[in-house]
């Protein structure tokens, strides 16, 4: 076919010019941040030359500390130290009241959940902005200089709230999020590059909160995912439950405070890892003796490694694998490490796993090596990540019954579209209520959110033609639009899910926010002006480069006029008259960008446009 | 009118070669995904999401022999899946309900053995669907009749991914 060349994006880049970006692991146990410098791909360590951060917030009203600090409260004031964040993130007050043995007190806000600390109610998104916003500093402080970009891997189990909610805590951060990056894919890449190994792969991910199953096919530097499956509530939190439910019976202990449960806890924590190497482990509570020895606790956790290994065989009946086409099975997530894990899932695939690589570390550094690539520098490895929608997505019909849009397992971005009518004649309105996961009612799914769509015109029952479209972008997050579209008449509407936050409610939450009180918001917001303003000077510098000849004389003027303002002001202390400035400048070279795509799309769809083909979908 | 098939360099037809269709998905998808344009403008990122989405629809229409037989079935005007359209071949029926009752019975006794089995029966219907298929394009089949098989080859893959499901259940 005829083609028109398009420039690599990056190419226009100056070549001593490196746009800083990282690539962050936010794990329920700990977080890690990684970069790649001169080529290499290195985790970034704190002012002790840590990497690991534990993922702990202490709220206190004279300081709030994150991590190592965190950790330290944790018997002294557990209610106000708050572990497992990860494993709140998108789900209502009643999901995160069935988690067992905490110790904090959790406010219902509006259905979803929130925490009663010493500085007041946090919801789950603040908590982990705060995590994210130390991994931040530390990048910016490693690094030399502000980040143009990171990317934040997630389970890819994860659905969309949880998702939504990973991305609003990474912008309540300041943190210009590149892309959401599925943990097992973003394992596969690191491993994939440094070994160079071809064909299929299972990536087996178990963190300290949840559970992915991953397989995938490495071919010339296309990583495809054929399948993905997992329990974005199943890590090794359950597995310390397990011992510390076994301890409180055996010892016949009840009324605990919140300390001695947390002090059990890190008890069952140590001896669940230790567990690994010796065949029996012993912790003392109330002066109490508690002993477990390897096999029972193999048996207390057989249901829990059952689910998995069930998880990764309808995995592999997904992709369409057998096992023995399997090359490699690659352990991720720190509870890879317990012994009984290893063999089992080694059983199952009929050869040894692979743990030579920290299972830890991986994740940070395959979300490193993408971020480097999406920010746009030169990569030695030309890359391509193929990745897959995790959970079915639909909407509910006459019934409390769901149907299905797109299935789970669809290669994303994607987009599909399903037409409805009116059910009653003279109908002007419909609610459109979406779900996602695999059940067929309702009440077995996730609701996402609903809008409705109104101003249908009046017709005969069954007359009316709703086109529902719903959109997945490349971070697996949905946006669904409706439309009517009989005889001319059409109104539309787009909606985010419910869970996300508005830019306005964002903006609230930063400024009403205790977590970022010894934040200067007005400086990071100028700061952010001026990246978002540079990002795109850069990107119309590079259009004009390649495509200058597509513009009359008048058109040019104009976006050079503008490019010209707004590059004279952008270090200027005003954030406002910078925001104004880019606007103008995106508004005045709109035209031209649609001309290049036009152009680009013209010659891949080979003269035909894009709707002409999504007619036939 | 341009078909997917064309978008990918391919004949229409149902006799593809499967590796050449991937080859060219994976060169096509690698200038247009979202990816290539994280760094430019918002209007590029989404035009590069609705390239690659129509890709990512054109690949998924006529990868698999089912969705490609019902494709090539729609470009000729014909609809195999109409919701008004719901006759269907009277012994066909019976086979389905007789298979159908055969699941219904391995479920209430739990039998994985059964159950791999019966799969594995199923999955022996759906080939030879398909071979009788790939026949009917060879010839010059009407499409009423390739329709008709079609039809089945898609009871036959709900049956499978039922099975499957039951399957996930138990282990």
């Amino acid at each position: 076919m005829a083609l028109l060349q398009i420039s690599e994006p990056g190419q226009s880049t100056a070549p001593h010019q490196h746009n800083l970006a990282c690539g962050i692991d936010l794990g329920t146990t700990n977080s890690l941040v990684a970069s790649v410098m001169s080529g290499a791909t290195k985790l970034l360590l704190d002012s002790n030359g840590e990497s690991i951060l534990p993922s702990v917030v202490h709220c206190d009203p004279q300081e709030m500390s994150v991590g190592h600090e965190a950790l330290k409260f944790s018997i002294k004031d557990p209610s106000n130290t708050i572990f497992s964040i990860k494993r709140f993130m998108g789900i209502s007050y009643s999901e995160a009241k069935a988690i067992k043995n905490l110790p904090y007190e959790l406010v219902d806000l509006d259905g979803s959940v929130g925490f009663k600390t010493a500085i007041g109610i946090l919801s789950p998104i603040e908590v982990s902005a705060s995590i994210l916003l130390s991994l931040k500093n530390r990048a910016e402080k490693a690094l030399g200089d502000k980040l143009k970009g990171s990317v934040i891997t997630v389970p890819a189990y994860f659905n969309d709230a949880q998702r939504q909610s990973t991305k609003d805590a990474a912008k309540l951060a300041g943190i210009n999020v590149l892309r959401l990056l599925n943990e097992p894919t973003a394992a596969a890449i690191a491993y994939g590059l440094e070994t160079k190994e071809e064909g299929i792969h299972a990536v087996y991910d178990l963190g300290g909160g949840t559970f992915d199953i991953s397989i995938l096919s490495f071919n010339r530097g296309v990583f495809e995912v054929l399948s993905t499956g997992g329990d974005s509530s199943l890590g090794g939190d359950d597995f310390d439950n397990l011992i510390f439910e076994d301890c409180v019976k055996a010892l016949e202990l009840n009324d605990l405070y919140a300390s001695q449960i947390q002090s059990i806890r890190q008890n069952a924590k140590s001896a669940k890892e230790k567990l690994s190497e010796a065949d029996s482990a012993e912790f003392k509570v109330n002066q109490k003796q508690y002993r477990l020895t390897k096999s029972n606790f193999e048996a207390l956790s057989e249901s829990l490694v059952k689910r998995t290994l069930r998880i990764t065989k309808r995995a592999l009946r997904d992709a369409n694998v057998n096992i023995e086409d399997v090359k490699e099975v690659i352990m991720v997530g720190g509870s890879t490490r317990m012994s009984v894990i290893r063999e089992r899932v080694g059983e199952l695939f009929e050869k040894p796993v692979l743990c030579s690589i920290n299972p830890d570390e991986v994740v940070a550094k395959g979300a490193a090596i993408q971020a480097n690539i999406l920010a746009g520098n030169k990569s030695k490895d030309d890359v391509l990540l193929l990745d897959v929608l995790p959970l079915s997505l639909g909407l509910e019909t006459m019934g409390g019954l769901v149907e299905k849009v797109i299935h789970r397992n669809t290669t994303i971005p994607i987009t599909r579209a399903q037409e409805f009518t009116t059910y009653k004649d003279g109908q002007t309105g419909m609610l459109i209520h979406v779900y996602q996961g695999e059940r067929e009612l309702t009440k077995d799914c996730r609701s996402l959110g609903q809008f409705e769509l109104k101003g249908i015109p009046p017709m005969v029952a069954g007359r009316a033609r709703i086109r529902v479209e719903f959109q997945v972008d490349a971070d697996g997050l949905l946006s669904v639009s409706a439309k009517e579209e009989t005889s001319g008449v059409q109104s539309e509407i787009v909606i985010k899910p419910s869970y996300g936050l508005s830019d306005h409610e964002m903006e609230k939450m930063l400024k009403d926010s205790v977590v970022f009180a010894q934040d200067d918001i007005l400086l990071r917001q100028l700061q952010e002006q001026r990246v978002d303003a540079n990002r795109t000077i850069e990107a119309i510098d590079a259009a004009l480069q390649a495509d200058q000849s597509l513009l009359d004389k008048k058109m040019l003027d104009s976006i050079l006029g503008a490019r010209e303002t707004l590059s004279s002001i952008v270090e200027s202390e005003d954030a406002e008259q910078i925001k104004e400035a880019t606007k103008n400048l995106e508004k005045v070279s709109a035209k031209f960008v649609e001309m290049r795509m036009n152009q680009s799309i013209m010659s891949a769809m080979k003269g035909h446009s894009i709707d002409e083909f999504n007619e036939q979908l | 009118m341009q078909n997917y098939f064309e978008l990918f360099d391919l004949e229409t037809t149902f006799f593809i070669d499967e590796s050449k269709l991937k080859e060219s998905y994976r060169r096509e998808v690698a200038r247009f995904h979202p990816d290539k344009f994280a760094s430019k403008s918002d209007s590029e990122k989404l035009q590069a999401l609705k390239n690659t989405s129509l890709l990512n629809t054109a690949f998924d229409s006529i990868n698999s022999p089912l969705n490609r037989a019902s494709y090539l079935l729609k470009l000729e005007g014909v609809e195999p899946f109409d919701e008004k359209d719901t006759s269907m071949d009277h012994d066909f029926l019976i086979s389905q309900i007789e298979l159908r009752e055969e699941l219904e019975s391995i479920e209430s006794k739990q039998n994985t053995d059964d159950l791999e089995d019966y799969l594995e029966k199923v999955e022996e219907y759906i080939q030879s669907k398909i071979d009788l298929i790939a026949k009917a394009f060879e010839g010059d089949t009407e499409n009423s009749k390739i329709k008709k098989d079609v039809r089945e080859l898609k009871f036959y893959e709900q049956l499978a991914s039922e099975s499957s499901k039951l399957m996930d259940e138990w282990l």
